[in-house]
């Protein structure tokens, strides 16, 4: 690899270093100097997980040539605070629990901190246009954003530093408290290690050779070039499994590595284990594999046919369907004054967790297989594990890294398989890292769904009828299917008492892209149907929508959809509370238009616009040479 | 990922040309914002290209002149230099407000004119803001080791997507525009957020009034986005000039040249969104002194909001 001497300084420290040429800033950072803090959520500039100062500007330093860094100044979060020091900003970040799975957060402490020095006086919208580079997928921003105002008011000294430490003692809950989060102080200060973040001695680096068909067989894999690769040192297959192979949430259907046919694009075919990432990227190109196609199946409906079948040995494309009877639907709607039915859609989804799949994975001196990752499964992926590893229980050890964001999506054991493989086979630590792209192609997605909606009304609101048919699609595999079509049909059709009810929620097998896990677990997707189909119904009968739902919300002693009694139910108040707190203007939703009082009102928040900062009375123009 | 043997980082023109000469397998960068995310998996996927040209540091592009009548700025000046720079942002308006649609901060700070030009993207951000402003590219050439100068209207120089009339053997050192102090500006954008998005459409409007304030002197509007090369929409400037401003000619000039619009997709809500930008971009230029926003709804039962703030 070729070599590039730099000179530059580092958190207040000079360096003289030769670093891989093709190196940017972040990689020199991270892997040179082990500063960890800066983050790689995208690598192509997107999230802002990586920003750090270059000679005082902010900049995301995963677009930066290292050669570029040379003779400059660069400042890291690490120079920021310590976790027994934290810096103002990061105390505040720390009150007001801006920080949750953490791995944005070096990142927007960074930001947070230019936008203050830009400009000490910087407004809400100064400081959300400023901060507007870097991404964070858990808190919704209003914390960040709080953290950042108390921050600007106790550095301008319009309020005391005793406000960074006015977390609430608990009495009797914890629910409402401001509770001091233990693990914060390590995430402001970026010293947290994440999966991609640890290192071992002897490290390998594994790259994984994917599928580019949706469904195919395998013909002919061959490795030989990519073995001869300088540095290679393993290069795992399906034929490399010791044990029982087939992995899965509810249902083990899965291969660790394709298994003669491929049935996604972006299913893992085989992985490489090399001395350096470069090494193991240049293996995987050197891959050749021929393909038979297969006719591919990309819409659930199709799929039900059966005409085409993505697993051979089931007969039926049909993952699991769910049926609910209550009552007598017909019956339900004769007594309608009206009928509306209405199909619903949804699409796949990507969980976008900041932090891009990672693990590393290797065999202790007693034998012991041990995998880190931020798994939100472990306990099932250690018992997954010993099976295909065909080790006893007691060989198998999963360590739950910090999680940077799962949102469902760290539930399946897409890659561990792999690294257990690498590592029995290399009895090397071996480490891999999804990039973005990698992640977002082959990782589960929210299921994509079709709903047809039929609900019967008297002409006063009552909820006479439902019938509900979702067809979800599972994508390749079945990861959580059968599991979401439960959630989809027990939550689906709200939390309203009817009396008649015909619910079907149906997952499918296709050669999208896995659907899986992810928030809400299928009740998204049918209560979205029945929220908007109720919207539709609050405009044909000239009602408001709350009073429409308070007539057919569920109280103490209704059944349920699936008829269990409810010795209480929550929801109205909770409905009351939501009107009061979006100041709702009472009438059918499509009669006031513009005029409806409730837009714009206190605590409602206004569409995000651009340009704070052209204001000429800003600071920014005077603190920017 | 972009990997590469060599990174040079030539001091001067000289050095740029013989590097020129001397190596082959290259590719020339600035602030490598766009060179870094092009070499992933979904784009070019892994690139090796043998020498990577950082211009960056040619000590004969830190040029950075503002006349009454002309501005010349180095082709490597940053988009966020356009943005906090005090002369660029009470002179030259339409400059701060393209850059605070571009990227982001942190992006901006890297990102360069020249940059953005040569890429000659489509759907780039600065191109329409540089039209409006009457923009030549001033180009330098090494050829019999003489050092050439030449100048190209930016409207000839972009030629196509990622297509612009410049040779193997020379750079782009400098941009040289109109210095339009007392002019009104907007620029308007639309994409799927707010930062570091890529236009579905953009707009930019850079216009002048008579002494009283009541005529249309000077229109200049461009748009981008929605065809292979940006363009000026030369047809709505002239109808508006020396016109009384008032909504009728604001609407009227607003659907004059719709069809422009030769987008691969999405072409009917380009251009609904077109005469939208057209619109409240004047308004926005000329500070809101006309509202059309009544007459507007009851003829078009399209949506407008009404964002004056700049």
């Amino acid at each position: 690899m070729h070599k590039l001497k730099i000179d530059l300084e580092v958190n207040g420290r000079k360096i003289s270093k030769e670093v891989n040429s093709h190196y940017r800033l972040l990689d020199f950072l991270r892997e040179d100097l082990d500063l960890t803090g800066s983050k790689e959520g995208c690598g192509a500039g997107e999230c802002g997980s990586c920003s750090v100062f270059v000679d005082g500007k902010l900049v995301k330093s995963c677009l930066m040539p290292v050669a570029k860094a040379s003779g400059k100044k660069i400042e890291t979060v690490e120079h920021q605070g310590t976790p027994d020091n934290l810096s103002t900003l990061q105390k505040a970040f720390h009150l007001t629990g801006a920080s949750q799975c953490g791995f944005c957060i070096p990142g927007m402490v960074m930001a947070a901190t230019s936008t203050l020095r830009n400009n000490p006086e910087a407004g809400i919208e100064e400081i959300k246009e400023e901060m507007g580079g870097n991404i964070c997928r858990c808190t919704g921003y209003q914390k960040i954003f709080d953290a950042v105002e108390l921050a600007r008011d106790v550095i301008s000294g319009k309020l005391d530093p005793k406000a960074l430490e006015e977390y609430s003692k608990p009495a009797n809950s914890y629910l409402g408290a401001n509770v001091k989060r233990i693990d914060a102080p390590s995430k402001v200060t970026g010293r947290l290690k994440y999966a991609a973040d640890m290192k071992m001695p002897n490290m390998l680096h594994m790259q994984v050779f994917r599928s580019s068909r949706p469904h195919a067989k395998i013909i002919k894999l061959d490795l030989s070039k990519a073995k001869l690769v300088n540095g290679v040192e393993a290069i795992v297959t399906c034929d490399d499994i010791p044990g029982i192979d087939n992995f899965g949430v509810f249902i083990e259907d899965q291969p660790v590595l394709a298994k003669g046919k491929v049935r996604y694009v972006g299913e893992a075919i085989a992985a490489v284990a090399a001395d350096t990432l470069e090494a193991a990227q240049e293996a995987v190109s050197k891959i050749e594999i021929e393909y038979e196609d297969l006719p591919a199946l990309f819409d659930s409906e199709e799929a039900l046919k059966d005409k085409i079948l993505i697993h051979e040995n089931y007969k039926t494309n049909l993952v699991k369907h769910i049926p609910i009877r209550k009552g007598n639907i017909e019956e339900g709607f004769a007594k309608a004054n009206l009928i509306v039915e209405e199909n619903f859609s949804t699409q796949a989804v990507e969980h976008a967790y900041l932090e891009p799949m990672a693990g590393l994975s290797y065999v202790d001196s007693d034998g012991t297989l041990v995998v880190i990752s931020p798994s939100q499964n472990i306990t099932h992926h250690r018992h997954m594990m010993s099976k295909i590893m065909n080790l006893p229980i007691h060989k198998v050890r999963f360590i739950m890294s910090p999680v940077g964001g799962g949102f469902g999506g760290k539930e399946d054991m897409i890659y561990q398989g792999m690294l257990a493989l690498c590592a029995v086979k290399t009895r090397l630590p071996v480490r891999y890292v999804m990039t973005r792209e990698e992640d977002i192609t082959s990782t589960a997605k929210r299921h994509p769904s079709r709903t047809n909606y039929k609900i019967g009304l008297t002409k006063d609101g009552k909820i006479t009828a439902v019938r509900i048919k979702m067809i979800a699609d599972g994508g390749a595999y079945g990861c959580s299917t059968e599991g979401v079509m439960r959630k989809a049909a027990i939550l689906g059709a709200g939390p309203y008492n009817i009396e008649n009810l015909q619910m079907d929620t149906i997952g499918v097998y296709t050669n999208n892209t896995p659907s899986g896990a992810f928030r809400s677990f299928g009740a998204l997707q049918t209560e979205f149907a029945t929220e908007s189909i109720l919207d539709i119904c609050a405009e044909k009968l000239n009602m408001d929508p709350f009073e429409l739902r308070r007539k057919n919300i569920f109280v103490a002693g209704d059944l349920t959809h699936t008829k269990q009694k409810l010795n209480s139910a929550s929801i109205g108040t909770v409905l009351n509370e939501l009107e009061a707190l979006c100041n709702w203007d009472k009438g059918t939703s499509n009669s006031r238009g513009d005029k409806r009082k409730d837009l714009n009102s206190k605590d409602n928040r206004a569409s995000c616009f651009l340009g704070a900062r052209l204001n000429t009375k800003s600071t920014v123009a005077r603190n920017v040479k | 990922m972009l990997r590469y043997d060599n990174y040079f980082i030539p001091k001067n023109l000289d050095e740029y040309f013989n590097l020129l000469t001397e190596v082959k397998d290259y590719r020339i960068v600035a602030g490598c914002t766009d060179v870094l995310p092009w070499a992933r998996e979904g784009r070019a996927g892994h690139v090796f290209i043998k020498n990577i040209i950082d211009i960056t540091s040619i000590k004969e592009l830190n040029i950075f002149e503002i006349h009454k009548d002309k501005i010349k700025i180095s082709a490597t000046t940053t988009f966020q230099k356009l943005f906090t720079d005090p002369q660029i942002r009470k002179d030259i308006k339409i400059l701060p407000q393209v850059s605070v649609w571009f990227a982001d901060d942190q992006i901006r700070e890297q990102a360069t004119i020249g940059g953005n030009l040569v890429n000659a993207s489509p759907a780039g951000d600065g191109a329409p803001a540089f039209l409006t402003l009457n923009t030549e590219v001033i180009i330098k050439g090494r050829k019999d080791n003489n050092i050439y100068e030449r100048k190209v209207n930016l409207e000839n120089f972009i030629l196509g997507r990622n297509k612009v009339d410049l040779h193997d053997n020379e750079i782009v050192t400098a941009l040289e525009m109109d210095n339009v102090s007392g002019y009104g500006a907007s620029f308007e954008k639309v994409g799927h957020r707010r930062s570091l998005v890529i236009s579905t459409i953009c707009v930019s409007c850079v216009l002048k009034t008579d002494v009283t304030g009541k005529y249309f002197e000077d229109v200049r509007i461009a748009v981008a986005g929605v065809r292979e090369v940006p363009c000026r929409l030369t047809k709505t400037e002239k109808f508006l000039e020396g016109k009384e401003i008032n909504e009728d000619h604001i609407l009227q000039a607003s659907q004059l040249e719709l069809d422009v619009i030769n987008s691969r997709s999405r072409q009917e809500y380009r251009k609904e969104v077109l005469q939208n930008f057209i619109i409240r971009s004047i308004i926005k230029s000329i500070d809101g002194k006309v509202s059309l926003k009544e007459k507007y709804f009851d003829n078009h039962k399209v949506s407008i909001t009404e964002e004056i703030h700049a």
